[in-house]
């Protein structure tokens, strides 16, 4: 259901790149993974929007928002799925 | 749908409101269970529909029903094969969008349907505007709206289900057909409020005193305000056994006697004790729950707790163990995973109960210099810490193999939690202590009792005497009577076994009372040293074993009292709480494997040491 996007032209970052406060759209989560499945089961779509909130204590879990929805993921969950900047002057 | 209806289930995802649901169309109608040999709760009642009684069940709640949890599997189980007549598809309606993927998976089952939207409250307050009529015709099911803790749309709900059909196939469009059926999306968030709270309550250095301050709260709750009707108790129920004891003479019948006052009243007792502890506890944590707090304390202390094998949640049950161990583990429900869950249970009695404090109390001023005796204390507790923290990497390695369970956790908003929302779990898990536990408990009261007062002849009421040199007759006479008993045998028969520990009969008899409930210990070792006043001043206990036994035996009776035998009250907990005696008796007997097994080390390797 991803949106058509140019990936080439963006770059394709993993969400435990962002800053807390830093938004990004999704565009790849792993379909075969049991994290994937949980992501997609929550209503988690590539095309959303993913804003990270904030980062706990320890480095993990990690707060993101998707679109509304508010989720705590582990660093290691969330290694692996995929986003790029909403808007590329983010990525600096 | 026909008027031959007979069982409706309800499906929908964790924290849509389903059990507000489920409680206000069943009402006091309704029956909790467990899943057989799982830890995943089972809700049935019944409801009035048009002329008939219709069983409905409340099914685990769960992220749809393709993923691999207990949860997902029973509710596909139960609506496979489960004979149901019709689903109630509850959806969180501030979050359509995320509960609608599952649409097309339900329809799959081509079960009557009804689509219930609960939440709508919010829904509304946050502007969002849906055509329902529109949706209703697109799905080829009856949507309504309800407000689940209010029991708002309750009627309603009853009514759709008399014209619940089976759903249209809808494939992938859900997203669209959502969209056309929106006239106005939500205009303000349902998490704004929860975003300024979290600001504070999730902050990286506010965020911990919060949670250590709520935590007290709790725990001062649960066990000190909790001590005070727990007080009343045991004066009533000591009132309660003088009375009886005064009116009914030894002479008549005094095997009933004893078994009514030693057996049924103490055990009766010894499972009503524990009311205010889990009543008051179950309300605190039910308030945590449902106001959301919960969420954020996994946040807290996911990454600390996860180097150990458990997910952040699982602190709670834990240091509620610190109290006693039977509501924490009834507290481990609180935790979403099943081996979670399990896990939680298994390593629970480790933690240094409150009971455990009267034994620590007797042995270590016994066996410790002054100066070392608070050392002593708090390795006891860190030893019981330490093996419940490192047990879990070792179970799941070993028995409960497996991936990790995923975190992926969802934050609902803060919510207020309703009274009766509140008064309804704190009875139910009352209620279902004092059923399920409580029957286990007070049989095997009743079988402890026995095993230690018979054989023996019981004492006649001795000739007038004087009052001191009768007390302490009786404290000769229960002493016999205790040796002799069958746990006094048994405890001569297996002293062998324990031996290598460096415990005599006299322990080991001490230690099967110890089952009934772990403070039992103390009051055992009195009466085989046939001492007054185990519980005010110990002194002439203390002196008669520390001249008995040496350093070795009291280190290896306190490993083996912190780590083997859970109580029979948390033997009782665990089986009903994991469905399963497997569960109960795993952890019964490998606790205590292992305690044998570190006490026997303990006394071996201290006396290498201490020239013992
Ligand atoms: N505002 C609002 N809150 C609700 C509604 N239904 C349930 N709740 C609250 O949502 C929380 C979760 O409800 P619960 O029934 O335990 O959800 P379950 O996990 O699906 O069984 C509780 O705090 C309820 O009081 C509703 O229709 N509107």
């Amino acid at each position: 259901m991803g949106l058509p996007i140019n990936i080439q032209s963006k770059t394709v970052i993993s969400l435990t790149e962002l800053k807390p406060g830093q938004a990004a759209r999704i565009c790849h989560i792993p379909s075969d993974t049991p994290v994937g499945v949980g992501l997609y089961d929550r209503g988690v779509a590539e095309g959303q929007r993913v804003v990270l909130e904030r980062i706990a204590p320890f480095g993990s879990p990690l707060w993101f928002r998707f679109d509304e929805l508010p989720m705590l993921l582990r660093r290691d969950e969330a290694a692996a799925v995929r986003a790029h900047y909403d808007d590329e002057r983010e990525a600096k | 749908m026909s008027s031959a209806v007979l069982r409706i289930a309800l499906f929908g995802n964790p924290n849509c409101g389903k059990t507000s649901l489920f409680n206000a169309l069943t009402g006091h109608r309704q029956r909790v269970g467990n899943y057989a040999g799982v830890t995943v709760e089972r809700r049935s009642g019944t409801v009035r529909l048009g002329q008939r009684t219709v069983e409905v069940i409340d099914l685990p709640g769960s992220y749809g029903l393709t993923n691999q949890s207990p949860e997902a599997l029973i509710a596909q189980r139960e609506l496979r094969e489960g004979e149901i007549d019709a689903l109630v598809f509850v959806v969180d309606a501030t979050l359509l969008r995320q509960s609608l993927v599952h649409f097309s998976a339900m329809a799959d089952l081509a079960l009557p349907m009804v689509l219930c939207l609960n939440m709508a409250d919010q829904a509304q307050a946050s502007g969002q505007e849906l055509d329902l009529g529109q949706l209703e015709r697109e799905l080829g099911v009856p949507v309504i709206e309800t407000v689940g803790h209010r029991r708002l749309g309750v009627e309603q709900l009853k009514n759709a289900l008399l014209r619940a059909t089976a759903p249209r196939s809808v494939g992938q469009d859900i997203a669209a057909i959502l969209a056309r059926a929106l006239r106005t999306p939500a205009q303000r968030s349902v998490f704004a409020a929860s975003q300024r709270i979290d600001r504070i309550v999730a902050h990286r250095i506010y965020g911990w005193p919060i949670f250590l301050l709520l935590m007290y709260g709790i725990f001062w709750l649960a066990f000190a305000v909790g001590e005070i009707p727990m007080g009343w108790i045991e004066a009533g129920i000591a009132r309660l056994s003088a009375t009886i004891a005064a009116h009914w003479s030894v002479a008549t019948l005094p095997q009933l006697r004893s078994l009514i006052l030693d057996g049924v009243i103490a055990g009766v007792g010894g499972v009503l004790v524990f009311v205010p502890n889990i009543v008051l506890l179950f309300l605190a944590l039910a308030l945590l729950e449902d106001s959301g707090y919960l969420a954020r304390a996994s946040y807290l202390l996911d990454a600390v707790m996860q180097r150990f094998g458990l997910p952040g949640k699982g602190f709670i049950p834990l240091v509620t163990g610190f109290g006693c161990s039977v509501p924490g583990i009834m507290a481990t429900r609180l935790l979403e995973d099943e081996r979670d869950r399990k896990l939680t249970m298994f390593v629970l009695p480790l933690m240094s109960c409150g009971a455990r404090l009267p034994i620590w109390m007797l042995l270590v001023p016994a066996f410790f210099p002054r100066q070392w005796q608070a050392t002593a204390l708090f390795g006891i507790y860190s030893l019981g810490i330490a093996l419940a923290l490192l047990l879990p990497r070792l179970l799941r390695r070993t028995l409960l193999k497996g991936p990790p369970s995923e975190l992926l956790m969802v934050l609902p908003p803060y919510r207020r939690p309703t009274l009766r929302q509140l008064s309804h779990k704190v009875s139910e898990r009352a209620w279902l202590y004092l059923k399920k536990a409580g029957t286990v408990i007070l049989a095997i009261s009743i079988v402890m009792w026995f095993i230690s007062s018979f054989p023996a002849q019981l004492p006649q009421r001795p000739a007038q005497e004087s009052s001191i040199a009768q007390s302490g007759r009786q404290h000769q006479l229960a002493r016999d009577r205790l040796a002799n008993s069958f746990a006094g045998k048994l405890g001569r028969s297996i002293e062998p076994l324990f031996a290598p520990a460096g415990y005599d009969w006299r322990i080991v008899t001490a230690l099967i009372g110890a089952f009934a409930a772990k403070e039992v210990f103390v009051s055992q070792m009195s009466i085989v040293y046939a001492i007054d006043g185990a519980d005010e001043d110990n002194r002439p206990l203390r002196e008669k074993l520390r001249a008995r036994y040496g350093l070795p035996t009291a280190l290896s009776l306190i490993v083996f009292l912190l780590i083997a035998t859970p109580c029979m009250a948390t033997l009782a907990m665990t089986r009903r709480e994991a469905g399963s005696w497997r569960w109960a008796l795993f952890q019964f007997f490998g606790l205590t494997a292992l305690g044998y097994v570190l006490a026997v080390l303990t006394f071996q390797l201290s006396r290498i040491v201490l020239g013992g």
